[in-house]
């Protein structure tokens, strides 16, 4: 039965895959781009949207959907809380802090804005994200190897994020407009920012960090138990903590360097994989999660791009706006189910 | 000065006494007020009706300017005591009215000074007689009312935050230039400066050169490219614009007033498209109809020099358009060269910019060009 899941949800990734692949503002015939993708003669510019432009874009929305997606699960399995995400912790925020000081902080001083430093160009961005999430991370660490609780910790989180997102808002208000805007361009988010080498760089990266995760399936199981009955079963609570807070960290970090911070998914996906497979056995939600996330990804990065809409929406809008109203109907039929059985 | 305003005034008087409608440009044509027509902007008209300039500007907004405080005012017109003597600017476009009009004294705020060049209004901001007010949607009221403008030219395209000022009873101008979708439209905006702060006859000789340098130069394109606009062959060059950003392409409509330069200049713009303002596409549609463009222009602020490689670092696709690899990149850096604040009054310098690169041969062989040159 579950078996049988599985093999639906990696037939609708490869479904969407291909959907985006066919689908997009500029027409493609489909011969064309099967010729394309098989490696034939055509024309130049279709070759280049589709190895260029649709390519790396699915395959971006694959590892950051997947990527968000387990991270947000492991938050939630970690604090014991359906509301927790990947942005909980105060760790996107810390990101965008990151890129904050970079694009607006860095014009102020000595008049060279970093993020236009042809070379690093981009590239700095993404590594003012890592640096800005790890940072946030390593705090957190730091405080819950002297926090007991939970919440506590989550509360802490929470207040970081505020202090981060306090700290970005005097920056904008310190900045030019024109570099207020870049800031606010990037926060949109985007599956399209990766290309070429940096685009395999990613997609490789999460090829290490998802299979990572999934080593972490068996301390997650126990600490669904409480910290208690976990510790008697002789896991060490503080370690495998710390392990998961790093793991979901570092991926939510990389996903927020190389996309912009996308929200929604790292949140809802997880309820969307226990909701459609009944469980809360992490060997089974972990992948579960993984096919959900890239599937819902994929398919916001579809709608985003429909023809008919003059350039792409904000991947952000529509994540919530696909996103949420999917989620919710699937919650609502299991409880419906739940009541009849 | 003072002799000629009160001559001003008395004719004003009397003619709005006897009700006759007579123009008032008439009487005083040897001085500072000359008759005011408006040939290309759309969002400002003028008319003398009593002895009082009537200005509208948009739909919703009407400006009596009077010379004397008692001269009668039509019902729905803000009446505007001229010459104001201070006033605040929201927008470099305004800013460059100003600075043509050698006015920088009148003004007495703005809003930062990020990429300006003018050394005047940076030595007056440094000795504080002009200040910065912040950013819009962040204005310092105080400072507003400190500096007691006259008036506030404002551009509503902005963010806001003007309700706050119009609590304090400052008379309020939108300066609509940005709208104006002809360059020539955006340039004669310089008139109704002019017009508020008592030098119209400077700002009409000045939009008349500009004006006359532009025509001259577009008809001589025209009349050389005539057989290729008209069989609409493909032997105009084709010109792109804008850049990617975190995934989405820049560019401007295909009725923005810099499609319309490239146009004038002889070149075929790439998009076709009603739009006025600016424009976000995604890469793939922005290449399906640039990747073959002939020139591709970009404006942009870059510490340092600009290069095809620093192109390529900020986007590893840019090097897939046929200008990148011919070399054909028309290159303005913002932070080497005073742009925003100076070009809305030189359409006629970017136009010959563009025209000696799209027709080297209709400009003079030394020319040499102010703002956009092909990168090297």
């Amino acid at each position: 039965m579950r078996f049988s899941k599985f093999i639906v949800l990696f037939v609708s990734i490869v479904v969407l895959l291909v959907l985006n692949l066919l689908l997009g503002t500029v027409r493609i015939p489909v011969g064309e781009i099967l010729t394309i993708l098989m490696g034939g003669d055509a024309a130049e510019i279709p070759t280049n949207i589709v190895l260029q432009s649709r390519l790396p874009q699915a395959l971006t929305a694959i590892a950051a959907g997947a990527g968000l997606a387990v991270s947000g699960l492991q938050m939630q399995t970690v604090f014991r809380n359906p509301l927790a995400g990947p942005s909980v912790l105060g760790i996107s925020n810390g990101a965008a802090l990151g890129v904050a000081f970079v694009v607006l902080l860095s014009g102020q001083l000595g008049g060279v804005a970093l993020s236009r430093l042809g070379y690093l160009g981009d590239a700095a961005m993404s590594v003012a994200a890592v640096v800005g999430a790890l940072a946030v991370l390593m705090l957190i660490l730091w405080v819950s190897q002297r926090v007991k609780g939970n919440v506590t910790l989550l509360i802490i989180g929470v207040m970081i994020g505020y202090l981060a997102n306090a700290i970005i808002g005097v920056l904008k208000f310190l900045s030019p407009e024109e570099d207020v805007k870049a800031f606010v361009v990037w926060g949109l988010g985007s599956f399209s920012r990766v290309s070429g080498n940096e685009m395999m760089l990613f997609v490789a990266l999460m090829g290490i960090l998802l299979p990572l995760a999934c080593l972490l399936v068996k301390p997650m199981n126990l600490l669904l138990l409480g910290d208690r009955y976990a510790s008697n079963l002789g896991l060490n609570i503080r370690r495998s903590r710390m392990l998961v807070i790093v793991s979901s960290g570092i991926l939510v970090a990389i996903v927020t360097a190389y996309c912009g911070p996308i929200m929604f998914i790292g949140l809802a996906v997880p309820h969307l994989a226990r909701a459609l497979f009944r469980t809360s056995d992490h060997r089974v939600l972990m992948p579960a999660t993984m096919f959900c996330g890239a599937a819902l990804a994929l398919l916001c990065n579809l709608i985003a791009r429909m023809p008919g809409f003059e350039g792409a929406l904000p991947v952000n809008s529509v994540t919530a706006l696909v996103g949420a109203p999917v989620i919710a109907t699937v919650l609502f039929r299991r409880r419906k189910d739940d009541v009849s059985e | 000065m003072k002799k000629i305003s009160w001559i001003i005034v008395t004719v004003a008087v009397m003619m709005a006494c006897s009700g006759q409608s007579g123009k008032v440009a008439d009487a005083d044509s040897q001085d500072s007020v000359i008759s005011m027509e408006v040939k290309y902007a759309t969002f400002f008209n003028v008319r003398d009706s009593a002895g009082v300039r009537l200005v509208d500007i948009g739909r919703k907004d009407h400006f009596a300017l009077v010379r004397s405080d008692d001269a009668p005012v039509p019902e729905g017109y803000t009446k505007v005591r001229v010459p104001i003597k201070s006033t605040i600017c929201m927008t470099a476009l305004q800013l460059s009215n100003f600075t043509v009009l050698q006015a920088h004294d009148v003004v007495k705020g703005i809003t930062g000074t990020k990429n300006l060049f003018n050394k005047d209004i940076r030595q007056r901001v440094k000795d504080g007689s002009i200040v910065k007010i912040g950013m819009e949607g962040e204005f310092d009221t105080e400072l507003i009312l400190a500096a007691n403008p006259d008036v506030i030219f404002i551009s509503p395209s902005k963010r806001g935050g003007y309700d706050a000022i119009k609590e304090t009873g400052i008379t309020l101008v939108p300066h609509l230039g940005y709208k104006e979708l002809d360059p020539l439209g955006q340039a004669e905006w310089v008139k109704l400066v002019g017009m508020f702060i008592g030098k119209e006859r400077e700002a009409t000789v000045l939009f008349d050169s500009v004006e006359q340098r532009y025509n001259e130069l577009k008809s001589k394109v025209q009349s050389s490219t005539a057989k290729d606009q008209s069989s609409k062959s493909q032997n105009l060059p084709t010109v792109t614009s804008g850049e990617m950003h975190y995934g989405t392409w820049h560019a401007v409509g295909g009725k923005n007033y810099l499609a319309q330069i490239f146009r004038d200049a002889g070149a075929r713009y790439v998009i076709d498209d009603d739009e006025t303002s600016g424009e976000n596409l995604e890469f793939e549609k922005m290449y399906a109809l640039a990747a073959n463009a002939d020139y591709w222009r970009i404006l942009n602020s870059y510490p340092g020099d600009f290069s095809y490689d620093a192109l390529k670092a900020s986007e590893p696709r840019n090097e897939l358009f046929k200008a990148f690899k011919e070399r054909k990149v028309i290159y303005c850096n913002m932070k080497q060269q005073a742009y925003y604040e100076i070009t809305p009054v030189e359409p006629d310098v970017l136009l010959k910019d563009f025209v000696a690169i799209f027709h080297p041969e209709l400009v003079e062989p030394d020319y040499e060009p102010k703002y956009y040159r092909l990168l090297k």
